[in-house]
């Protein structure tokens, strides 16, 4: 019963908003913190138990809905709560300053986003799964226009119609394999899909890559996201590359292995992953603004994650693993540390960080940075050893080439960035930082260091869920 | 040690430290270096963060030195590498931060590539099995390794071409991590020369013959350079091109680390004195210094020293590895390359007295120097320690004969004879030191009593513009420092014109408005006109139908 | 007795150094048609100086200038053997090589460039200045040709390589030895090389600030230094000496012809020199080295 709880309790308590409203501005706020936190105990308490489980709820045949909790869906579903708690916590001592407008329809926004993101996760059945992609869409088409500017209708505009044209390759992709095989249930689509005609299912397998291509910001369909990523608020930013992603990125590969457990597309799902880093660092090489800089930071760590899972076997999809954990904790210390200097200088010019005077920010974006780099001593190091050397063994040596050249890309605008804010002198007041933010931004760089150092503490666990989600459980 | 990673479900890893006689080597570099830059800190106001990252900096380079396996090296070599950013960014422009930063990076990326196409044959980072994975490469693997390893350690090494960062970085930097720079992070380029390269392969000729390009055209370099700290920068790059030539052709290995210790003392002594002078005047160029010697006597004699060892000459130490190169080099019948080697090592001697002359004598430039003072203890002590350590390298050169040979047996090499301390013997040739010195010593002190006996009253000079001046009388206005610009006219030579003029700046500048321009291209993909981007994802769809389909 | 022997040897270098340059005053002379001076002036003037006093002296280190030449010129000779397949008036040669006496010729000369320096006259720097940058371009054809002939004697001490010549290297190289000769000429410190001192130019160079007696150990030194590299000339090229004739016969020889060339040639100015050394000098002996060596 649990595992649906994640998905219900999201949305349940989307309904019960204008009922809270009576309660007062703050009560929205800490029920939502409230209840994220429960979540999170219910997950770590799923991670202890090893209630791994799968649930069915029949409704109309072959409609209903089907839960499976694996010890890989569950690292998601971890992983996503985990980040919006810490979200919601640092939001709360940042609102007292900067709320947003209308913020109980904000807190519906981003609970029902958590929501659609785990039900991603952690259905199978492909319906459901369309479903949850239509939600999660939604929710962060509306939460990139929250803000009142042009950019941000300029963001929310574009990721609706490209959300849009992606939900009808999907929907076609889905209909075809309803009308070829006459189930939605994936087990049953994946022992059926191989039998199928060849150009039938090239076609289904192009139209997923194209519908879920817009969303896990693969060359060339990733074009919107840096103008989304400017124009939505910078925290939000944090969810977009934290949790969004991830979550279609799973998808898609869950689909894929389920599909085509032999690799079909393997190597060309391969190029295409190492040439989007390559074309995403180049890209953010010449970017000046902050968060479209990291956009495309966003770019380069997604498509190597997408490398990662394309190679399709147990050390690579480990390796991936260990890189989402690492691009979502990064992610979340530079958005969470970006807002409160945006809130300061009111610019994201990366100009501003010659006058950031704040040693603690600038330590916490220097350690994220470092990490994303895949600096030895940091997390991102670990996931991209493991990349690499599983392409090593395969003997890619040109993705391989292609893969460290962008990250040496990524090192020059990374450090003119470091450059910017260590050499210069600060003119300006000492920005001040709460307790609150303190404690969370310098948990997140702790928490790359101990990844960084301790790689064997999360490595038996993430080799385990890797085995899983190669096998196809569903 | 070993740790074996696959217990953790961390693949195919096994990461080994090792204490060789090799490694320890080093590290009594590293720590000498330490030690005597130690002594140095109370003179300077460092941020705490400065100590943090030194002691961050030398953890990673004994993890270079101790690491068995290519996993470890690396990632010490990229700590290294960050770490010495940070260091630098106390004092360094952001333009040579960023330069050394790109080339830092580039250098470990090359590596990281070179280390995972070693992995890749035989599933093992060890060293023991890289010789054998290295033999299992094809030819064109094996080559294009070689090459990816020899880039990352050039551009550490700063070999000419790749020095682009170098000399900047090293004028810019705190004068403590200059000297840093010079004596400990170049060896690990030495180091890494040693154990990635040598261990690995045949004798590479290609090797040597780069490192004498690179000592004949660092030492014209230098010659042209007015800033002290510059001239002792290119002066490294030259005396380590003299390491790297040693150790491309068979049985170098000896000259090699000898050298390499007496290239980390006298640089440190070297850069200790001249971060005295810096302290004191405040000025960093030959044409604003001069004079000093009366004022500053001890640092005098001691950057006196140091630059007899810095040009090789008998009787300090100096000569004893610069020896051991030449026998190494003439024992392989390698002669115009030994004639390179001595061409450049003569051509130092103009750097080297314009060294001591543009800073210690002739005419102060300016009146405020002759208010200078000699320097504290804790500039001189440190220079006393390498002074004596020198002078006894060249009087016992073969004191570290054992310890080197130590060393060569472990990897299998053939070692030096020995017969005592005083004499060195190479396979070619042999000298006693200690005959040298107390000859040299015993002359040149019966010359003195031979002079101070027979002495008659010499006035001294009334002012320091007592001088024989073809009849005239200088003055103020008078430009007596002459010959701080002392080499500048070789610019003049045709043949040199070439090596003084040309620069590898032009190179990587225009490298770089390309690579941003290729930059801007694709930035222009991203332009965020949906009409624009769809058309390319459409035309990128059929392209993908197109390919499918074939 | 090895004190005896070094003394002994010191004073025959002494003597015979005054003595060349007294031959060398008169024949430059004859050159110019004129007369000489008488020929042991030189060694006189050298006493006289002794016994005078310096007029300026500049610190310490200035005195230890012209020391230091003198002291590098007196350890040169000494590592320096006068015969071959003997060990009388061998010095100390057996406890050094080829390589100690190469770098002991220039340690002089850069021990009273510090003096020079001190002394802070603009003149003597230039003079310093010059003698530095023709350095390397100067011992660059010498280097060669030493190291091809360490290469083919396969030694590097001086007395085998003398002993290894049946024919002497002069004859049986030619090129190298011609090549050598070019820096000897400049090491000599001969026209078209001697930019270094020139009189009239720099007002006489590194030792425009020196008197008295200074300028007597720099005399001194100079016949010490001027013998010194004759011998190492003739072992290493001349195929050495068995007694003291020979080492007189071949020394002389060798020394009549540097101070012809010297005296039938205009001077070069310093880049021009280096130009030239580096060019054609250099040329001959690394072609020498390649057909000596070429097997």
């Amino acid at each position: 019963m649990s595992s649906v709880l994640f998905v219900a309790l999201p949305l349940l308590f989307g309904f019960s908003t204008p009922i809270l409203g009576y309660f007062g501005k703050n009560a929205v706020a800490y029920v939502s913190t409230l209840m994220q936190l429960f979540l999170l105990y219910l997950g770590f308490d799923l991670l202890l138990n090893e209630g791994f489980s799968i649930e069915l709820i029949s409704i109309a045949p072959p409609l209903g809905i089907s839960f499976v909790v694996t010890k890989v869906s569950l690292l998601f579903v971890l992983l996503f709560t985990s980040v919006m708690t810490l979200f919601s916590l640092y939001y709360l001592s940042y609102r007292s300053e900067k709320p947003y407008r209308d913020e109980s329809k904000f807190f519906i926004l981003i609970n029902m986003l958590l929501a659609a993101s785990i039900g991603l996760v952690l259905s199978s059945d492909i319906f459901n799964i369309y479903v949850f992609f239509e939600i999660a869409g939604i929710s962060a088409y509306i939460l990139s226009a929250y803000e009142k500017s042009s950019s941000a209708l300029e963001a929310g505009i574009k990721y609706l119609i490209t959300g849009a044209v992606a939900s009808i390759f999907l929907i076609f992709a889905i209909v075809l394999i309803y009308i070829y095989i006459g189930s939605l249930n994936l087990g049953i689509i994946a022992q059926h899909f191989e039998l199928l005609p060849f150009q039938i299912k090239l076609l289904i397998s192009i139209l997923l890559l194209i519908g879920f291509g817009f969303k896990v910001e693969i060359f060339p369909l990733n074009f919107w996201v840096s103008d989304v990523y400017q124009g939505s608020s910078t925290l939000v930013n944090a969810l977009f590359s934290a949790i969004v992603v991830k979550a279609y990125l799973f998808v898609f590969f869950h689909l894929l292995y389920l599909f085509l457990p032999h690799g079909e597309f393997s190597l060309f799902l391969i190029y295409l992953g190492a040439f989007s880093m390559l074309a995403a660092e180049v890209a953010g090489l010449r970017q000046s603004h902050l968060k479209r800089l990291f956009a495309y930071s966003s770019l380069g760590q997604v498509a190597l994650v997408f490398t990662a899972f394309a190679l399709q076997n147990t050390q690579a999809i480990q390796a991936a693993l260990f890189i989402v954990l690492a691009h979502s904790v990064a992610k979340m210390g530079i958005f969470f540390a970006l807002a409160l200097i945006e809130k300061e200088h009111e610019s994201m010019e990366s100009e501003t960080l010659k006058s950031l005077n704040s040693p603690f920010l600038r330590v916490i974006l220097l350690i994220s940075m470092l990490s994303l780099l895949g600096i030895p001593l940091f997390a991102g190091f670990v996931g991209k050893l493991l990349v690499l050397k599983s392409l090593a063994l395969e003997g890619m040596l040109p993705i391989i080439m292609m893969i460290i050249l962008a990250s040496l890309i990524e090192a020059v605008y990374y450090f003119k960035l470091a450059g910017y804010m260590f050499t210069s002198d600060k003119r300006r007041d000492v920005l001040k930082v709460t307790w609150a933010h303190k404690t969370i931004l310098a948990f997140l760089s702790l928490l790359l260091l101990i990844i960084g150092m301790a790689p064997f503490l999360l490595s038996e666990y993430l080799f385990e869920a890797s085995k899983l989600m190669l096998g196809g459980v569903s | 040690m070993m740790i074996n990673l696959s217990n953790y479900a961390l693949g195919h890893i096994v990461l080994a430290l090792e204490m060789s006689h090799l490694a320890n080597f080093f590290a009594v570099l590293i720590l000498l270096s330490m030690g005597t830059l130690l002594f140095l800190v109370k003179n300077y106001a460092l941020p705490k963060s400065f100590y943090a990252l030194s002691a961050l900096l030398s953890t990673s380079l004994f993890l270079i030195v101790y690491a068995a396996d290519y996993l470890l090296f690396f990632i010490g070599w990229e700590v290294m590498s960050i770490t010495t950013y940070f260091l630098l960014s106390f004092s360094v422009s952001q333009k040579t931060l960023h330069k050394y930063i790109i080339f830092a990076m580039s250098s470990a990326l090359a590596l990281f590539i070179a280390i995972l196409m070693i992995y890749s044959t035989q599933q093992s980072f060890l060293y023991s099995d890289a010789r054998e994975s290295f033999e299992l490469m094809g030819e064109f693997q094996g080559v294009f390794f070689l090459v990816l390893i020899l880039f990352a350690i050039f551009v550490k090494l700063g070999v000419i071409g790749f020095h682009y960062w170098l000399v900047d970085a090293y004028e810019e930097a705190h004068d403590i991590f200059t000297a840093f720079l010079s004596a400990v992070l170049s060896k690990m380029g030495v180091y890494a020369l040693i154990i990635l390269v040598v261990k690995v392969t045949q004798p590479m000729l290609a090797l040597a013959i780069i490192g004498v390009m690179t000592s004949i055209i660092a030492t014209f370099k230098a010659i042209q350079e007015d800033s002290v700290k510059r001239v002792l920068a290119y002066s490294s790059i030259a005396q380590l091109g003299y390491i790297v030539t040693v150790l491309g052709v068979a049985d170098g290995m000896s000259g090699a680390l000898y050298h390499s210790l007496i290239h980390t003392a006298v640089k440190l002594l070297l850069f200790i004195n001249i971060a005295g002078v810096i302290y004191m005047t405040g000025r960093d160029k030959f044409s604003q210094l001069g004079g000093l010697i009366y004022k500053m006597p001890q640092s005098f004699v001691l950057l006196l020293i140091g630059i007899i060892v810095l040009a090789g000459m008998p009787p300090l130490g100096g000569f004893s590895s610069k020896f051991l190169i030449y026998s190494a080099l003439l024992d392989t019948k390698y002669l115009l390359l030994l004639s390179g080697v001595m061409f450049s090592s003569a051509s130092a001697f103009l750097y080297i007295y314009k060294l001591i002359y543009g800073v210690y004598l002739g005419h102060p430039s300016h009146k405020k120097l002759e208010s200078a003072k000699e320097v504290s203890l804790s500039f001189l002590l440190p220079q006393y320690l390498l002074a004596f350590i020198l002078i006894t390298l060249g009087t016992f050169p073969a004191l570290i004969v054992p310890y080197i040979n130590e060393i060569l047996l472990e990897s299998s090499l053939t070692t030096l004879s020995f017969t005592h301390a005083g004499e060195l013997i190479s396979a070619f040739a042999q000298f006693n030191g200690l005959i040298v010195m107390s000859a040299f010593g015993t002359i040149f002190v019966l010359v003195v009593i031979f002079f101070v006996s027979t002495r008659s009253k010499a006035k001294e000079a009334k002012n320091r513009f007592d001088i024989a001046y073809c009849g005239e009388e200088p003055d103020e206005s008078t430009h007596l420092h002459y010959g701080y610009s002392m080499g500048k006219e070789l610019a003049r030579v045709g043949i040199l014109r070439a090596i003084i003029k040309n620069s590898s700046s032009h190179f990587y500048e225009y490298l770089g408005k390309q690579t941003l321009s290729f930059a801007e291209l694709f930035r222009k993909i991203y332009s965020g006109k949906l009409s624009v981007n769809f058309n390319i994802a459409i035309l990128f769809l059929l392209l993908l139908l197109w390919g499918s389909l074939r | 007795m090895i004190l005896l022997e070094l003394l002994l040897m010191l004073l025959v270098a002494y003597g015979v150094g005054f003595l060349y340059y007294g031959l060398y005053r008169n024949i430059t002379a004859r050159f110019q048609r004129r007369f000489g001076p008488p020929l042991w002036q030189s060694f006189f003037d050298s006493i006289k100086f002794f016994l005078k006093e310096e007029s300026t002296s500049h610190g310490w280190m200035f005195y230890l200038g012209p020391i230091i030449m003198m002291s590098g010129a007196i350890t040169t000779l000494f590592f320096i053997p006068f015969f071959k397949e003997t060990t009388n008036f061998s010095g100390l040669s057996s406890y050094g090589n080829l390589f100690v006496v190469l770098y002991l010729l220039v340690l002089g000369p850069l021990g009273n460039a510090l003096g020079v320096g001190t002394g802070g006259n603009p003149f003597g720097a230039m003079g310093v200045t010059r003698g530095l940058s023709r350095l390397f371009a100067l011992e660059l054809p010498f280097y060669i040709a030493v190291i091809a002939i360490m290469s083919l004697s396969g030694s590097a001490d001086i007395s085998e390589i003398a002993a290894h010549q049946s024919t002497m290297y002069a004859l049986a190289y030619p090129l190298l030895f011609i090549g050598a000769l070019f820096s000897f000429i400049g090491m000599m410190g001969q026209s078209p090389f001697d930019v270094v001192g020139a009189p009239v130019e720099v007002y006489s160079g590194p030792a425009s600030e020196f008197s008295g007696k200074f300028l007597a150990l720099l005399m001194s030194q100079s016949a010490i230094y001027t013998f010194a590299k004759l011998v190492l000339m003739v072992n290493l090229f001349l195929g050495g000496a068995q007694g003291f004739l020979e080492l007189l016969l071949k020394t002389f020889v060798l020394f009549l012809f540097v101070i012809s060339f010297g005296s039938l040639y205009g001077r070069f100015k310093t880049p021009q020199s280096i130009d030239f050394l580096l060019k054609v000098p250099t040329t001959i002996a690394v072609i020498g080295l390649i057909l000596a060596t070429w097997s």
